[in-house]
Parts: structure tokens; C-alpha cells; sequence
């Protein structure tokens, strides 16, 4: 165990991590087998998550889950992305427009993190759980931010990122910077080689035309009338700015937190 | 009319002050990462130990850790530190999404064991509440309401704890509409008066109080159960069989029983809070 850790408090974070991703209720020897603490210090860490409702047990197999400790820090940390909260009814529009998920994704250090999510009964597309976050240059709402960025910025952000140093990716990223600028958005049309689902990212700018944050639209062409892509593009930028103007109007609200992230 | 007991809602103490046998390290970085979580800005090793009266090596280990698996993060100073994004996770668990009736099964349990009665969870349903299941006595003889059964607002300890909810014009329109309230033993409410007074007294307590109201040979505890916005979600209630009814003991344990409900009315706000976002929108 590293000097500047303490391994007791160590254990009960890995412990509370495994529980809160988990896609179900777990015992300790199924929590022991996962993180590989030994299943005496595992429990251990599951009395003292208890006691303080970071966790509780489900009924009736009496394994654990998240308690309201653990929600309650979730909901106090949304505190930190003001964004968040404005954009909650735009999301829902958005999600109507484009029938399919809407997502507010915030940027903390070189990551884009997924804030908040909406959806209507046309999505079965899965937009990732809040808190998710890709790389900038993963993902589509984190190619509009980053295209956002100042060129010292991008320059920094390319030098540090390990796939990135070849010159020929460099290159095809530089162009599509410049390609998202241009438009005012970003585009896939085939995310993970779907044929079907398309993604729209139109970025969030403060006054000073830095990155807040980005709404990505993510539909299934399907359902568009004659499956025109134009008409969502247009709609999800005119919902989209309604967001823009609200923090150009109170930009002191909407300071967002810079968490040096790394991928 | 007036509640037996007049105590305030007790609000259950903060969870990271609950000490007592638990390992120092690991709550000193709970309470470290909760402070991290209610701040809107960054803070440093200085400001943190002042907080929790700790040498700056103790909460440098606790940042490590929390470091270490991003519940923090440092700020674009690098000396500073604020909430990571790992918390986030905790909104939107991988877990499936609570039950609520088994959420508020395990505080009706908690119920059970304190009082020895009855406990029954009812759901509002148009004009009243209907219990929906329960967890008998431990006496072989124990109070119970049938499930299913319609009761209308006004007429048990439940169904007023849910209406107590409700708006006082929603209240208003509820009166005028089962006018003449309808008596179902002798002891049920009538009189509209009274009703807005019990349902005043409801806000301000916290819990509902049947003397017999609905059924003659009950007593009824009931809490509301709220969702995040304050609209009824639920009530649970304690039903005592009159003749086994101890007013002293029940007023001492009523911070008991309070602290159990407000468990889980937080448990609850939390649930509702983080997944509204989450809701399924109309067809278009």
C-alpha cells in the first residue's frame, strides 16, 4: 500500500466502489472475489458503510446496495455543475426533437463527464450512466468541446494523450476541429458502426467562447421522418442556444469546476 | 383535535457523526469527502484539517486515498482539491433501481421490532388510501387494516397523513366534494374544521394519530411518506388493538419510530431527487 494512502480507508472506497457499480446486490464474499481484499476486511468496511447508510441491504436477499449517504453526496456534488440543472428542461425538449436520448455533458480536466440524461419512449439506445466520462477526443460531445478550446489547449491536450501522437492522427483530428468549428456542431452517423444510430453534439460556450459543456442528441434514424438528419440538426441547435443564451446572460453562475482528469 | 404527543420531527443526526467503534481513518475520509461534496469550490489540506481538527499528514492520507480512487480531484492549481466524478456514480448505480415497497419494507420491520404491532404501508389512490401489504403483531391477536380497502381521506390516521401532503386548495376540493363527511365509527372526523386542525397538527408533528376512527377497536400511528418534492408518495402505519394501547410507551418511543421514518423518507428523497431526469417523457 502507497505511503500516502491509508489502507483501512482504502479497502471501505474499494468496497464502496464495487457496490455502486454493480448491476446488482452483492455479499461480501461476491464483493471479496471482485476487489480481492480478503473478505474479513470486506466486511468489516460493509459494517462501517452501513452504519453510516453509504450502503444498506436489499430485501429479501439481504446483500448490499447503495444507501442515501452515497445518493445524497451524488446529489450534493451536482452542486458543483450548475449547468446541470438549467439544462434539465432543455434535455427533455431536446430528447423530444430528436425522439431518441438527450445527454448534458460537462468537461472536467481532459475528460468529458456525463452530467445529466433524458429520454423518450422511442430511446432503447443507452446513453452511459452520469458520471461516465470518455477522453475529449472520444466521444462526440467531447470532440464539440474540444474543438472549443484554445490552440494551446488542444496542443496540450494532444501531447499529453498517448493514441494521439501519431502524426497521421493528429492530422485527420486537427481537420475535424476545424470541420465541428465550421458547423457549430458534431456529427457520427454510425457510432460504433451502427447503421442506424446517429449522434449530434452541439457544444456549450461562456461568454469568453470557452467550452461549459456540450448536449449530444443520440437517435435511431429510424424514426425520423424519411429519416432526415437536418431537421433534428436544426431543432437541437435552436434548443441548444436557448441554453447558450441563459449562460451568456449569467455567466458568474455557471463557472464550472476544472478537476485535473486524466484518461 | 389534539395529537397525544407533541414532540418536533426529529431529523436523524448527520450519518458521518455516528462514531463509535468504527475505523478513525476510513471516517475521517467519509467526513472529508462529504465536506469535498458540499462545496462549490476547491479547498486545501489547511482549510480541511482546521475542519476536522487533524494534522495536515492525516487528511493528505485521506485525499490520497480518495485521490487514488477519483473521488477527488485536484483543481487547476494542483494544490487544491474538489469532488471527483466517481461520486456521480452514486446517482445512477448499476444496481437495479431500489424497490420502494422493499425500501420501505426494511423501516417497516424496524417498526415492527420497536412496537410489537402491526405496521401496514398504504398508497394514495383517488379520494383516499388503500393499504397495499403490512407485517402482522407478534400477538397472536394484532390490529390490521384489510388490504384493498378503500378509505377515504378524511376517515383513518392513514389516509389524513397522505392528505396532509396535499395542498391546502387540493385539501379544500377534497372537502367539498365527499361533503358530508362520512362517519364511519364514533370517533371518525366530521367535521371540516376539525380536519383542517388535525391535518395542521399532521404538518407540524410529523405523524398522524387515529383514536379508533375507521375501526373501532384500533389505534393508528401513521407517518406520511413524501417524494422529493413534498407530493404523498405513501404512508405507513403502526396500528395498536385499543385494548393493548399504552400512551406512555408509545410517546417514548416515538423518537424511535421517527427516527426510523425519517431514515427512510431521506433514503426516499434521495431515490426521487436523483431520478426524475430519468423519467420517460410522452410519445411525441
Amino acid at each position: 500500500v502507497p505511503n500516502h494512502i491509508n489502507a483501512s480507508a482504502g479497502a471501505l472506497f474499494e468496497v464502496l466502489r464495487v457496490i455502486a457499480g454493480a448491476s446488482q446486490e452483492l455479499g461480501p464474499a461476491e464483493i471479496s472475489a471482485i476487489t480481492g481484499v480478503p473478505v474479513g476486511r470486506v466486511q468489516r468496511a460493509l459494517v462501517t458503510l452501513e452504519r453510516l447508510f453509504f450502503i444498506r441491504r436489499s430485501e429479501p436477499s439481504r446483500k448490499f446496495v447503495l444507501g442515501y449517504s452515497a445518493r445524497s453526496l451524488g446529489i450534493d456534488a451536482l452542486k458543483r455543475f450548475p449547468l446541470r440543472e438549467a439544462a434539465l428542461p432543455i434535455l427533455r425538449r431536446a430528447a423530444s426533437a430528436s425522439r431518441g436520448e438527450a445527454t448534458l455533458h460537462g468537461r472536467m480536466g481532459s475528460c468529458s463527464l456525463l452530467l445529466a440524461k433524458a429520454h423518450t419512449q422511442h430511446s432503447a439506445i443507452g446513453s452511459g450512466r452520469i458520471g461516465e466520462r470518455t477522453a475529449l477526443h472520444a466521444s462526440e460531445p467531447g470532440l464539440a468541446m474540444l474543438a472549443h478550446l484554445g490552440q494551446n489547449e488542444v496542443d496540450e491536450y494532444v501531447a499529453n494523450c498517448a493514441v494521439l501522437r501519431r502524426a497521421d492522427i493528429r492530422a485527420s483530428l486537427g481537420k475535424r476541429l476545424r470541420t465541428i468549428r465550421d458547423r457549430g456542431f458534431a456529427v457520427n452517423d454510425s457510432p460504433g458502426g451502427s447503421d442506424f444510430v446517429c449522434e449530434v453534439a452541439f457544444p456549450i460556450l461562456a461568454t469568453n467562447a470557452e467550452p461549459l459543456g456540450a448536449v449530444l442528441l443520440r437517435f435511431n434514424r429510424d424514426v425520423l421522418p424519411e429519416r432526415k438528419l437536418d431537421i433534428v440538426i436544426a431543432k437541437g441547435r435552436a434548443i441548444v442556444s436557448d441554453l447558450t443564451a441563459l449562460v451568456m446572460r449569467n455567466p458568474e453562475d455557471f463557472a464550472a469546476p476544472y478537476g485535473q482528469l486524466t484518461q | 383535535m389534539k395529537s397525544f404527543v407533541r414532540r418536533p420531527v426529529k431529523k436523524p443526526p448527520r450519518p458521518a457523526r455516528r462514531l463509535g467503534g468504527l475505523n478513525k481513518s476510513a471516517l475521517r475520509t467519509l467526513e472529508i469527502l462529504a465536506a469535498l461534496a458540499d462545496r462549490r469550490d476547491a479547498v486545501g489540506v489547511t482549510e480541511l484539517s482546521r475542519q476536522f481538527g487533524s494534522t495536515k499528514t492525516l487528511v493528505h492520507r485521506a485525499l490520497g486515498t480518495l485521490l487514488e480512487q477519483e473521488y477527488a480531484v485536484r483543481d487547476r492549481s494542483g494544490r487544491r482539491y474538489e469532488i471527483g466524478p466517481r461520486v456521480l456514480e452514486f446517482l445512477d448505480s448499476g444496481s437495479p433501481d431500489p424497490d420502494i415497497s422493499m425500501m420501505s419494507l426494511a423501516a417497516m420491520r424496524e417498526l415492527n421490532a420497536i412496537s410489537g404491532e402491526s405496521v401496514m404501508f398504504g398508497i394514495p389512490v383517488e379520494h383516499g388510501v388503500t393499504a397495499v401489504f403490512g407485517i402482522d403483531g407478534r400477538w397472536p391477536a394484532s390490529g390490521r387494516i384489510p388490504r384493498g380497502v378503500l378509505i377515504p381521506a378524511h376517515a383513518s390516521a392513514g389516509s389524513r397523513a397522505i392528505l396532509s401532503m396535499y395542498s391546502d386548495e387540493e385539501i379544500e376540493a377534497y372537502i367539498r366534494q365527499a361533503l358530508p363527511l362520512k362517519r364511519f365509527t364514533s370517533r371518525t372526523i366530521t367535521d371540516p374544521v376539525e380536519l383542517r386542525a388535525d391535518i395542521a397538527e399532521i404538518r407540524r408533528l410529523g405523524y398522524a394519530f387515529g383514536r379508533g376512527d375507521f375501526v373501532d377497536s384500533v389505534r393508528t400511528l401513521a407517518f406520511p411518506l413524501a417524494d422529493a418534492d413534498g407530493r404523498p408518495h405513501g404512508t405507513i402505519s403502526v396500528i395498536f388493538l385499543a385494548e393493548r394501547f399504552d400512551q406512555d410507551n408509545v410517546t417514548k418511543r416515538l423518537p424511535d419510530y421517527l427516527d426510523v421514518i425519517g431514515r427512510l423518507q431521506l433514503e426516499l428523497r434521495c431515490y426521487f431527487a436523483s431520478s426524475p431526469v430519468l423519467t420517460e417523457l410522452p410519445q411525441i
